[in-house]
């Protein structure tokens, strides 16, 4: 118990991580790991929603890393371990999904997206997706701050309606509300900018 | 799905810090409400815990006898009053006791172990009405309320007065505290 709370404060501060990749040590891993291992592990698990695929997901995420640091020099490590953990479950997940349905927290979120974005994936087929991309981006910056958590957390790390509930103190009646609210806003922003939306 | 994944960095970020400072928040929260239960358990323990420790003067606190002079400063009911003694360290301490009025006398004696080395002399009080005169002696008022002295007079052996000073504080305090006379004075006589 002793040793473990002494690990906890020496958890390195991500400039030193950063560092340790710099100069090619291998125990910048190890301090990844220590650091964060439990996120990416769970961002990859909403996900894939599979223990075996979350943690080769995790440990493909820290090669990953190893390949790209250096030349990249992360400006925040967290969200940038975070993304690739992401982008790595999610290609994971569609590989998967082709072969059959995924009963993943990012399935039931995704089918209740993309039933406002013009059933089904018929809008990305119409729309570049780099471009819905830069204006869902764009729509996500005019939300409140509780408003981003909401959509960041449903729809990029596929958080379930509950934990976010319980991160925000809300009840999960008054986050499926805001969720509607979300997507009609949405809808309403593309078709503002001349997309066609239904 | 690819365009979710396109969100700023810095959405991401704040998201990220945002949960951290939630669960923190979270933690403390539970910390705190922790702590505050294990406080109420204590003082329920001590509470439970006090109520076996014996009592010196229990409400039903009978006097070895009254003294029907102290009598007349007697309240028709007990009530709890501070009684002041010096306790083996020689330091003032208070207990509170459930009492007649009038049984101050005794029980400050029994609490401090005094036996007939002191002993009750007189208890008076005075009333008076203070009047007011400026610089030329010339009448300027009077106060609207009645002012009352409460003076007890105490005999003590000669030799002793040294030994019972602490005490004697004690029993000015213990009058402080039973009585609302405005003034409260302290006779001796030594033998």
């Amino acid at each position: 118990m002793k040793a473990r709370s002494k690990t906890q404060h020496e958890l390195l501060a991500d400039e030193r991580i950063i560092e340790l990749y710099w100069s090619r040590e291998e125990s910048a891993i190890t301090e990844t790991d220590r650091k964060y291992g439990q996120l990416l592990y769970q961002i990859a698990h909403r996900i894939l929603n599979d223990r075996l695929d979350s943690e080769e997901c995790q440990n493909d995420t820290y090669l990953k890393v190893w390949n790209t640091v250096p030349p990249t020099r992360p400006t925040v490590l967290r969200s940038f371990l975070a993304k690739i953990s992401r982008n790595l479950a999610l290609n994971r997940y569609k590989e998967k999904n082709r072969q059959k349905r995924v009963p993943s927290e990012l399935t039931v979120a995704f089918e209740d997206l993309e039933n406002t974005l013009q059933g089904g994936e018929s809008a990305e087929r119409e729309l570049a997706a780099a471009e819905l991309g830069v204006m869902i981006n764009d729509y996500v910056h005019t939300l409140a701050l509780r408003g981003q958590y909401v959509f960041v957390g449903r729809y990029y790390f596929a958080e379930s309606v509950e934990e976010i509930a319980k991160a925000l103190q809300m009840t999960k009646s008054n986050v499926y509300k805001q969720l509607e609210e979300i997507k009609k806003g949405l809808k309403q922003y593309l078709e503002e900018r001349g997309e066609r939306v239904e | 799905m690819d365009a979710v994944g396109m969100l700023d960095d810095d959405l991401i970020t704040n998201h990220l810090r945002m949960r951290e400072r939630l669960k923190k928040r979270k933690a403390v929260a539970w910390k705190r409400s922790s702590l505050v239960a294990a406080c109420l358990a204590v003082v329920m323990l001590i509470g439970y815990g006090a109520s076996y420790i014996p009592k010196t003067y229990e409400t039903d606190y009978q006097p070895p006898y009254r003294n029907p002079h102290l009598m007349s400063y007697s309240e028709p009911k007990q009530k709890s009053f501070w009684v002041y003694y010096v306790n083996d360290l020689g330091l003032i301490q208070r207990e509170r006791v459930k009492m007649y009025g009038g049984e101050w006398f005794l029980v400050w004696k029994e609490l401090n172990g005094i036996g007939d080395d002191v002993q009750l002399v007189k208890s008076e009080t005075t009333e008076h009405i203070p009047i007011y005169y400026d610089e030329n002696g010339d009448l300027q008022g009077a106060s609207m309320g009645v002012y009352r002295i409460w003076t007890v007079t105490l005999s003590i052996g000669l030799t002793k007065y040294d030994h019972y000073e602490k005490r004697l504080k004690s029993l000015f305090k213990t009058m402080r505290a039973v009585s609302d006379a405005d003034e409260i004075r302290l006779a001796y006589v030594l033998h």
